[in-house]
């Protein structure tokens, strides 16, 4: 089987992604992590977001993506929402 | 391989030089060859993984298999609790191997593949190939901590400068000496005889249990890969 390159993932297959990376990274139940949608809080709202957690979620997102992330690019905003979260990756996905 | 309720036991054992705590597992009936020695994960990754190794000492029991899970110096319940030393833990690593009577077979996890001495049978699973990737989640955890409590962050060149002048950099609870983060920059030892990764539509279906910090059961996981080891073992 051939994986599709990454730039032609779509939006939702981005947000699929960073869905599973989320809920696999911070242990979240299914139904948490299905029901999330662009206005759901992250940073802040999730007790298991700690500083460790950002750290392994960036580098699970660069592993599964195959893309790379600046760490002057990390910032509290990124993480404000799934939405945001997101939007930040297609970016990253598309570059 | 035989099946049967395992045993186990908990000792301080001397290697060579090294004195470490060590978990064995038994098999309730003979044990087939070789001892499994596990290598585990680095810095924090170490703790989360604790109860995946507990999950697959048992099932490795439960396939006719013994295990040893030592801790290595300056890791989980060694005496030593100075900062972690990758040329320490290799050497300890390699000299309790040496140490057992029979054939080993080393099963590692993430980090702990690059600890596995060269032209060894090993099980690595989900392995860092790259040993810089473990500096970047820990300077990025410390960058995000930092930031959170109002300071400017960590760049890697900011570690990279304080390393270059043979200090240590506190990353994420943990000291890492210049010595150790040139260490991880370097290719591991050997080549694995059997790779087997963990994931939702991997080799091995099961979660990331080395990046949460409440990890998920296990128990399904280790048992898959214990028949995994046991048929490569036995093929």
């Amino acid at each position: 089987m051939t994986a599709a390159p990454q730039s032609a993932l779509g939006k939702s297959d981005v947000e699929a992604e960073v869905r599973a990376v989320l809920r696999d990274v911070l242990a979240l139940d299914a139904n948490t992590a299905a029901a999330m949608n662009a206005d759901t809080p992250l940073f802040g709202a999730l007790p298991e977001l700690d500083s460790m957690a950002v750290a392994g979620l960036l580098t699970e997102l660069e592993d599964r993506l195959d893309i790379l992330i600046d760490d002057d690019e990390v910032d509290g905003d990124m993480f404000e929402t799934f939405g945001s979260l997101s939007a930040f990756i297609r970016t990253k996905v598309a570059a | 391989m035989t099946a049967g309720r395992p045993t186990f036991r908990f000792q301080l054992e001397r290697a060579g030089s090294f004195e470490m705590p060590v978990l064995r597992r038994h098999p309730a009936s003979q044990a087939c060859a070789p001892l499994i020695v596990f290598a585990q994960p680095l810095f924090e990754e170490h703790n989360r993984a604790r109860r995946l190794f507990a999950d697959l000492g048992r099932a490795l029991a439960m396939q006719g298999l013994t295990s040893a899970l030592p801790d290595l110096p300056r890791t989980g319940d060694h005496a030593d609790f100075g900062p972690f030393d990758m040329a320490l833990a290799r050497e300890s690593l390699a000299a309790f191997a040496s140490a057992q009577p029979g054939p080993v077979c080393f099963v590692s996890l993430r980090g702990g593949a690059l600890l596995v001495p060269a032209d060894s049978r090993h099980v690595a699973l989900a392995p860092v190939i790259d040993g810089d990737r473990l500096l970047t989640d820990l300077i990025r955890a410390q960058s995000v901590a930092t930031k959170e409590a109002g300071g400017g962050g960590l760049r890697r060149s900011d570690a990279d400068a304080q390393w270059a002048e043979g200090r240590h950099v506190h990353l994420a609870g943990y000291d890492v000496s210049a010595a150790t983060a040139s260490d991880l920059s370097r290719p591991a030892p050997g080549q694995p005889g059997l790779t087997l990764s963990i994931g939702r539509d991997a080799d091995l279906s099961g979660p990331p249990v080395w990046r949460q910090a409440d990890p998920e059961a296990t128990q399904h996981l280790a048992e898959e890969a214990a028949s995994r080891i046991a048929k490569w073992l036995a093929g």
